[in-house]
């Protein structure tokens, strides 16, 4: 370190701008986390999306839990050719279960405009029967009940389509 | 004779060590979802890797000293302090990430839920870290590591119409159904999954460690310029199971247990046990490579001893930020973040960083005070630069697409 720079640092004023800097960071970031426990705290008012913003959550939500549905059937269809081992299918079937609700619940937890009630009446209803449906396999699956793979696998099939006509429900 | 074994160990271990959970989650995702179109993002990035790998790697050799330790002194203490934060941040977010990723894996085959698995994760990284030796640690889990060729058999198992696949990569076309920005914000991740700073810092100490000289240059050439680009068709592999079997059924890949799908439908249980160990083995290592290389940033900023080829009494600094970044690191996986979400962060804030990363080892290869006739060629320059504009274009772009992709979705 040269000199003049070593001076400039050791000057009281260098220093007391320094400490400036360092407080708004430090009242900014207490000021954001504020904001940021206001807007997700539960006891706070739940978030409202415009029209557009949340047709398009409803396309993500669907999208995803379709392809949490999917995946549920391909761990099936590998089961039932014995390819998945025991514990390996448990952790499968409940992450598809636990993000399929994590999905549910959060575009459950958004507050439509009054126009978009009848969609999100239908996309909450096909979203929370995917994660109920999902809740039978990962059931199934934990209790290796494959006598009742065969019947979660059309359920599951009939699933996609439902989610499918939902989507269809939902304005692009 | 021992010279061949060395080059075949050395290149074995960058194969089996590649490939991280940053590689292993971005690429399923990616390739359930385009295919092998974002192939050349990959292809990118392991040049980029190889070019500034082994320009660090050679500084290593040469000078005896790594990557930090220069920086600091040929560029100054403020912008290695930058340099520094910047790269080492970056580090530790991939560093929470791996030891998440351990023991997603873990989870993966005793089906434990993953937070009772990751304080016993920690202790084990910090004690490999701690009592270890090098070698044996780099090339144990390297080797191991090496596991995850299974997804070439897979690959190969599937059946693939091999000229569509190829077409696809090579004319890089997207799937009708995706956005643009969503193609560009993944080929910004593949990118940086490629590229994490942490590889050349541990690459460049790792040198160090081992004593290095100017004779094993041609060694560490072998290693970086074949074992990272064979490492690189590791992460085309598991892109391209992913297409084949998990893009047809739509399903977008948020969780470790996805990832392996594909090998269970060719191989079944002994290739997704296989699998397995390849993914404990790859987390494990990575995790190891990124707990030291927090540990050489800041002890080789600062001027502290450093290295695991020293005892643990004279290098306690080091030691002891390798014990804080373990207990960080699994204090931080305890709040119940998801490791999946901090691998996609660390890997798009890897691109971010980038430029702080590979600027100074651009310089510091360059002069001729610390590589004396070992400098930089054309060519090495040549490419430095190409890729540092490439970095440049990556990290100002990734945040912005983060945000406007809502992280790819």
């Amino acid at each position: 370190m040269t000199e003049s720079e070593s001076g400039s640092e050791s000057d009281p004023g260098h220093r007391m701008r320094g400490l400036a800097v360092v407080a708004a960071a430090a009242v900014l970031a207490a000021v954001l986390s504020l904001a940021a426990v206001y807007v997700v705290s539960p006891g706070g008012a739940p978030q409202s999306p415009d029209h557009e913003a949340w047709l398009d959550q409803a396309h993500t939500a669907l999208d995803e839990v379709s392809s949490d549905v999917a995946t549920a059937q391909l761990l099936l269809r590998l089961t039932a050719q014995d390819k998945v081992p025991g514990p390996y299918q448990q952790v499968v079937a409940l992450d598809s279960e636990n993000a399929a609700g994590t999905v549910a619940s959060h575009l459950s937890g958004e507050q439509p405009e009054p126009a978009d009630q009848k969609t999100y009446t239908q996309v909450t209803t096909v979203l929370s029967d995917a994660g109920d449906l999902l809740s039978s396999v990962r059931i199934s699956v934990v209790r290796r009940d494959v006598g009742r793979y065969p019947a979660l696998a059309h359920a599951l099939a009939k699933m996609q389509h439902k989610i499918s006509w939902a989507e269809g429900k939902v304005p692009s | 004779m021992s010279r061949f074994f060395a080059v075949a160990l050395g290149i074995l271990t960058a194969i089996g060590g590649f490939v991280d959970i940053g590689d292993l989650v971005t690429n399923a995702q990616v390739g359930a979802r385009f295919g092998l179109s974002l192939a050349w993002a990959t292809l990118v990035g392991v040049v980029g890797i190889c070019v500034f790998a082994e320009m660090s790697g050679r500084v290593a050799a040469v000078s005896g000293r790594a990557t930090f330790d220069l920086v600091r002194e040929r560029l100054g203490p403020r912008v290695g302090f930058l340099n520094l934060v910047a790269s080492m941040s970056i580090t530790f977010l991939t560093f929470v990430a791996e030891i998440g990723g351990v023991a997603l894996s873990l989870q993966l085959v005793v089906s434990v839920h993953e937070l009772l698995l990751v304080p016993w994760v920690g202790v084990a990284v910090w004690l490999i870290l701690w009592k270890a030796k090098f070698s044996i640690m780099e090339n144990v889990l390297g080797l191991f590591g090496l596991a995850l060729v299974v997804f070439g058999v897979a690959l190969w198992q599937l059946g693939p119409d091999w000229g569509g696949l190829l077409q696809q990569a090579a004319t890089a076309s997207k799937p009708a159904d995706e956005h643009g920005s969503t193609y560009a914000y993944y080929a910004v991740a593949l990118f940086g999954a490629a590229m994490t700073p942490y590889e050349v810092f541990f690459f460049s100490s790792g040198g160090v460690e081992e004593g290095w000289s100017t004779q094993d240059i041609l060694v560490m050439r072998a290693n970086v310029l074949i074992g990272f680009p064979l490492g690189g068709l590791l992460s085309v592999a598991i892109a391209g199971c992913a297409w084949l079997v998990l893009g047809p059924l739509n399903i977008s890949v948020d969780s470790l247990g996805q990832v392996g799908l594909p090998v269970a439908a060719a191989l079944g249980k002994v290739g997704l046990s296989v699998a397995l160990l390849g993914f404990v083995s790859a987390t494990l290592g990575a995790a190891c490579e990124t707990g030291l290389s927090v540990g050489y940033s800041i002890t080789q900023y600062f001027g502290a001893q450093w290295g695991k080829y020293v005892r643990p009494r004279e290098a306690a600094v080091f030691h002891a930020i390798l014990l804080l970044a373990s207990l960080g690191a699994v204090a931080t996986l305890m709040t119940m973040v998801d490791p999946i979400v901090v691998t996609e962060m660390s890997v798009v804030f890897s691109a971010v960083a980038l430029p702080l990363t590979y600027f100074p080892i651009l310089v510091v290869s360059n002069d001729p005070d610390y590589m004396g006739d070992q400098v930089n060629g054309h060519l090495a320059n040549a490419l430095g630069s190409l890729f540092l504009v490439l970095v440049c274009v990556a990290a100002v772009a990734a945040i912005p697409l983060m945000i406007y992709t809502r992280m790819g979705q």
